[in-house]
């Protein structure tokens, strides 16, 4: 029981959403899961976006458009997520469990990320945009966005976008069990053209304090044959400064980093190649 | 400042008072759901699960005002003593009942997974159960009772 | 009318369980029912140089503050055990010094959950931090900060030896002649091996619940595993006489050791007896974590002797246990580490045991099922598979040629015991023979040992282990059993004994229904009740079937010996000529369908004693003692497939053969089993506490300290062994320790089977499975 909060706000519109974040010391609450009970009084409110209906999921030819308050469950069962944006649907799964992701929603995971969230890893790689209304409305890169997280207490995220793209997608979530918070993440997006890299997205999370992209471990790739050689030696030499918790040591997640980061290569290589995911 | 929020809990309308920042599984054991238990109080151990409209939720994380006019079943509206449904009987006969504190929130996962997939593989009913923590059984025996359950369901042509 | 023994009927209770009906201790309530809610230290060793509640208690809705101002100092110890408590008393219910961060400063009784808390808030505390001892290893070093002071004043025990600091408890064994064990020996292994902390993880966290009566005596609603003890601890702690208290256990939600624990009943009892107000505790998830029981870590430096055959000729066995801030269980889980493991080996002559058991600024270890023996099994099993490989002998067959068998004793039966004198004993059963062999057909052991099948980056191995426990502790529990029978033929069967969802009350029905002829529908169960049941120690050390079962079945033979008294008087006839047989009294030794002779029903007999003639209430007693601690045994197999280039290690397959003598109820037995196991495969894996520099528990939570759900997991399964254990109720032994004293070494035996390299400490975590496997590759090159 959150005993600072006094007030929960159930408006009916994104104008009276906003008007009401305005009035500060509220938050957004979508499935509530990420609340933290707060001993302070600096949270005296909540704003409901239950009642916007952000709920839909789209595909049309720039690609699949999906609003902030679709589930983590309802992600990873929408049928017409295919191809490399299927990574997106596997980390949502990974993300945590059955009961959870019933409530658990891709604006929230968005919208407050923390250093343990799966998709934003899932989300860079695929190059994804995230539309916001609000004090810092704006159509953002995820790679922006997550860089600097540019949210202000007044805005609300509507929908994430993502392209669509021919290439072929791999993610890994490393845990020590099923439903648990990531030792690391990474998501791996890789298009092939003449037998050459065109392009190449690559991604680590939850073993950094932000997920980001490694844009050094790209750039060795792009243009390049995409042989076994390449892959490993670019996994061993992208530069990766992880975190050193209890749970592992930051060698031992950057080990974790070339092993798996190598592994998601030669799996999105696949895709690419074969045009399937 | 109580807000006051209808629900509608195993078919039966309820006005309540909540308190704002109170969660669904407080409010329901007010109320005198007691079958609704408290594990751990974040979203781990499932024992809390309740269907709300349909779905399995923890209600430990659910703010109750954020429901209102929604329909919740706790695991007394799966079945009762006098009326058991075929998952409650088939995790009993096969021993999947111990301490029974996680079960209500087992009979949960599993009357969700069998409606919405009434022939599960064995990995498909360990993965609906993945957010149910039970210290007692080691689950081998919770997951014959809902393969149990699953083949007498589709003999009797019982729908969950 | 089938024997109702050896069947698996349905749990009694399972149904209600399963609707939700059965109400555990938060479910019961009374009006203006207050909260209570702990105050704990933030700090690792700290004297409390003022305490001021006073702003708490002026607040609005706070009914009561309790610390060490306003309650009287009485050492005890929370262990629950029976008097007087091998445990030594070094705790007090409110103290002005704090041993641990998570020990207790305060307590507060509201109105409501929020006031409660918020007045925590208000205790205005000021500490004098001392130096905190972290370290186990160094706790007993001179100038090691001092948990305790005058420890032997107090208590009906001596624990200490008078000279060594933090020292809580120690155990020494010598059998035969170490040095010339040695001498003879012409391989030596010697190797320490460290067990971490864990955390029980009832899905119930600690509960209770207490009120006055319309009697003014005071009723506590808890969730334990020793009402018995409840009682007794909390009249000495409240300083009323027991007959002023009723301990009322209700449906609990597991504890596997944890609730063999009397560390909170008092304080909500104190508040209800100061206010008169029903008063409720019930910890949340965190607290249980830190401030309620654990599993003490232990390190293990064990030395073996043994000629090149493979024969063992010495055993060095030396421990060191982690108490933590206080000692409860420091001497019996402490001497446990010995007694269930030497007697394994029990033709080897010559054998060393030692054992300390030290205090730490840390949180408290407790009974946690397996009680030392698991972490004295991680130690043992690798070894014995070393000296297996190294005398080039399969370790199945080396098991085979070298555990105790039926027939044969132990000298360490004798001589390890718990706070008294061990109990002699020849083993009466044994099927760990069988269960060797048909643990190793069901893994595929053959086809599958030092084969190092390989996939990709991972490789497969497996690994197994030998194991034994007890069955409850000769000489010193006690179980007691009543029955009355009622007139249309049932009968109510009162026992103290303690089902904690091991389903105690419906295997105790079995053995009584089995004793009496009749089905089990017709034993009603009463159970954990101190003004209503007859004593029981409680459940723990594995007693329940073997030793409240035993009471059971003698009682129920009284009410037969009377029946059939009554069926005489009915017809004139003689006592003897008469068996119970389907619910009712027949002639003695005819035949099945033999009509010969009347048959009179159990009601019949009932309502003719109630009524009729020479009326009286049919109804027994019985206490049985246990002259014996008869093992169950089990052999362990786990294959596993260890990820080369990270360390990660999966389990493929786990098969657990246990003989736990005749199985009361077959489904109940597996499923015991089944749930130890699947906890020993996380705490091998996956479970640790973490700490910071200044002793703060860092993952106090199921998010952070991790077991497995049905989602983690391979199959696991168990396979029952039968054997006839003719000191048992039915030939029954004990079953719900020893399958988590497996999976330490089996899994640790598999990885070094896929990766030959060593885990000398638990949790296998693909780090260190990593380091080990890199430490081995430098090694060899």
């Amino acid at each position: 029981m959150f005993k600072n909060i006094t007030h929960f706000h159930r408006p009916r519109t994104l104008d009276e959403a906003l008007i009401l974040l305005k009035k500060g010391k509220v938050r957004c609450h979508a499935g509530g899961t990420g609340l933290i009970p707060s001993g302070s009084d600096a949270l005296e409110g909540l704003v409901d976006l239950g009642g916007l209906d952000l709920r839909k999921l789209r595909r049309d030819d720039e690609g699949f458009h999906i609003e902030a308050c679709v589930t983590l469950a309802d992600l990873a069962s929408w049928p017409r997520l295919d191809g490399p944006a299927c990574i997106l649907a596997q980390a949502a799964l990974c993300a945590a469990s059955t009961s959870l992701r019933n409530r658990i929603t891709v604006g929230g995971s968005v919208a407050q990320p923390r250093p343990w969230s799966d998709l934003p890893p899932a989300l860079l790689a695929l190059d994804a945009s995230i539309e916001v209304v609000g004090g810092a409305a704006g159509l953002y890169e995820a790679r922006d966005f997550f860089a600097r997280n540019p949210l202000d207490g007044a805005s609300i995220v509507t929908t994430i976008h993502l392209p669509a793209l021919p290439g072929g997608a791999a993610f890994h979530k490393v845990s020590r069990t099923r439903f648990d918070y990531s030792l690391l993440d990474v998501a791996v997006y890789l298009e092939v053209q003449d037998g050459r890299i065109a392009t190449a997205r690559i991604a680590a999370g939850c073993a950094l304090p932000r997920a980001k992209r490694l844009t050094e471990a790209e750039e060795a790739l792009v243009g390049r044959d995409p042989t076994p050689e390449l892959l490993r030696r670019v996994a061993e030499e992208a530069p990766f400064d992880p975190l050193n918790d209890m749970r592992a040591s930051a060698p031992y997640r950057k080990r974790l980093l070339v092993v798996y980061l190598q592994r998601c290569l030669t799996e999105a290589l696949e895709a690419a190649k074969g045009g399937t995911n | 400042m109580a807000i006051e929020i209808t629900l509608t809990i195993n078919g039966r309308r309820k006005i309540l008072q909540a308190e704002p920042g109170e969660s669904l599984l407080k409010l329901l054991r007010k109320a005198g759901y007691v079958e609704v238990k408290t594990g751990c109080e974040a979203g781990d151990c499932g024992s809390c699960l309740v269907l709300l409209d349909g779905r399995p939720v923890n209600s430990c994380m659910v703010l109750a005002p954020s429901v209102d006019g929604a329909e919740v079943t706790t695991v007394r509206g799966v079945g009762t003593q006098r009326a058991p449904h075929p998952i409650q009987i088939a995790l009993v006969e096969a021993g999947g009942v111990q301490c029974g504190y996680c079960t209500p929130g087992i009979v949960i996962a599993a009357y969700a997974l069998l409606r919405s997939n009434p022939t599960p593989s064995e990995r498909e009913i360990r993965e609906a159960l993945d957010g149910n923590l039970c210290r007692c059984t080691g689950y081998e025996k919770i997951i014959a009772g809902v393969r149990l359950a699953a083949a007498r369901m589709q003999e009797e042509g019982h729908h969950a | 009318m089938p024997d109702v023994v050896g069947h698996s009927v349905n749990k009694i209770d399972a149904l209600a369980l399963a609707t939700g009906e059965e109400k555990f201790v938060d479910d019961f309530d009374l009006p203006e029912t207050a909260c209570v809610k702990l105050l704990y230290s933030p700090h690792a060793h700290a004297r409390i140089v003022t305490i001021d509640t006073s702003r708490a208690e002026a607040m609005e809705g706070v009914i009561d503050v309790l610390c060490h101002r306003n309650v009287e100092r009485i050492l005890h110890t929370t262990a629950g055990q029976g008097y007087p408590e091998p445990s030594p008393y070094d705790t007090v219910l409110f103290d002005d010094k704090m041993r641990f961060v998570g020990d207790r400063v305060a307590a507060v009784l509201a109105e409501s959950p929020e006031i409660a808390r918020e007045a925590l808030a208000q205790i205005d505390v000021e500490y004098e931090v001392l130096p905190a001892v972290l370290d186990p290893e160094r706790a007993t070093e001179p100038d090691a900060a001092l948990l305790h002071e005058n420890l032997d004043s107090h208590g009906p025990f001596s624990f200490t030896d008078g000279k060594t600091p933090n020292l809580a408890a120690h155990v020494e064994m010598d059998i035969g002649d170490l040095a010339q064990g040695r001498a003879e020996g012409e391989i030596h292994f010697e190797h320490t091996y460290r067990t971490q902390y864990a955390s029980h993880c009832m899905i119930e966290p600690h509960s209770v619940f207490t009120h006055l009566d319309a009697r003014n005596r005071l009723v506590i609603v808890t969730s334990t595993q020793v009402p018995f003890h409840v009682r007794r601890i909390c009249a000495t702690l409240l300083k009323i006489p027991v007959s002023r208290i009723r301990v009322i256990k209700p449906r609990i939600g597991g504890g596997f050791g944890g609730k063999q624990e009397v560390f909170l009943e008092a304080i909500p009892a104190l508040f209800t007896l100061r206010t008169g107000r029903a008063a409720k505790l019930i910890l949340s998830r965190r607290e249980v974590f830190v401030s309620a029981r654990t599993r003490h870590p232990m390190r293990v430096e064990l030395r073996t002797s043994m000629k090149k055959d493979g024969t063992i000729t010495a055993i060095d066995h030396q421990v060191l246990m982690n108490t933590g801030a206080y000692g409860s269980h420091a001497l019996t889980v402490l001497s446990n580490a010995g007694s269930k493991v030497l007697p394994l080996f029990n033709k080897v002559a010559n054998v060393r045991f030692r054992g300390r058991s030290v205090y730490t600024n840390l949180p408290v270890g407790g009974a946690y099922r397996g009680y030392g023996a698991t972490q004295a099994y991680f130690a043992f099993g690798q070894q014995v598979d070393m000296m297996a490989r190294t005398a080039g002998i399969d370790v199945v067959d080396y098991y085979l040629a070298n555990h105790i068998e039926k027939g044969e004793t132990s000298a360490i039966f004798e001589a390890l015991g718990e706070g008294k004198a061990g109990v002699e004993m020849t083993l009466q059963s044994c099927g760990l023979a069988e269960c060797l062999r048909q643990g190793a057909e069901a893994i595929g052991w053959k086809e599958k040992r030092d084969r190092r099948i390989c996939q990709g980056s991972k490789v497969r191995g497996v690994g197994m282990v030998g194991l034994m426990q007890g069955s409850s502790i000769p000489r010193v529990d006690m179980a007691s059993a009543s029955m009355k029978m009622n007139e249309d033929g049932s009968f109510n069967l009162l026992m103290g004994a303690t089902d904690l969802g091991t389903g105690s009350d419906t295997v105790l029905a079995q053995i009584a229904a089995e004793t009496l002829g009749v089905g089990i529908e017709k034993i009603l169960v009463y159970s954990s009740d101190t003004d209503m049941t007859p004593f029981d120690t409680g459940a723990y050390a594995s007693s329940t079937t073997y030793l409240s079962g035993e009471a059971v079945r003698k009682c129920a033979l009284k009410i037969g010996d009377q029946i059939v008294k009554v069926a005489a008087d009915m017809t004139g006839r003689s006592a003897d000529e008469f068996e119970l047989r389907a619910a009712q009294v027949v002639a003695a030794g005819k035949g099945e369908g033999d009509r010969d002779g009347e048959a009179i029903p159990f009601s019949a007999v009932a309502s003719y004693a109630m009524y009729r003639r020479n009326q009286f209430q049919i109804q027994a007693q019985a206490s049985h003692v246990s002259e014996a601690s008869p093992p169950p045994f089990a052999a362990h197999f786990a294959e596993v497939e260890v990820d080369r280039d990270t360390g990660e290690v999966e389990v493929l397959n786990y098969v657990s053969t246990v003989d736990c003598g005749v199985a009361v109820n077959p489904a109940l037995a597996e499923g015991q089993n089944d749930g130890a196991v699947v906890n020993g495969l996380s705490y091998a894996l996956t479970e640790n506490y973490h700490f910071s520099s200044k002793g703060v528990m860092l993952n106090p939570s199921f998010g952070r300290y991790k077991i497995y759900t049905a989602a983690d997991l391979p199959r696991v399964r168990t396979i029952l062994v039968g054997t006839y254990e003719p000191t048992g109720p039915y030939g029954a032994k004990s079953v719900s320790e020893i399958g988590i004293n497996g999976p330490l070494p089996a899994i640790a035996n598999a990885i070094f089977d896929a990766v030959e390299a060593r885990l000398f400490e638990a949790p296998f975590t693909a780090e260190r499975v990593l380091a080990a496997m890199q430490a081995r590759a430098r090694e060899s090159s």
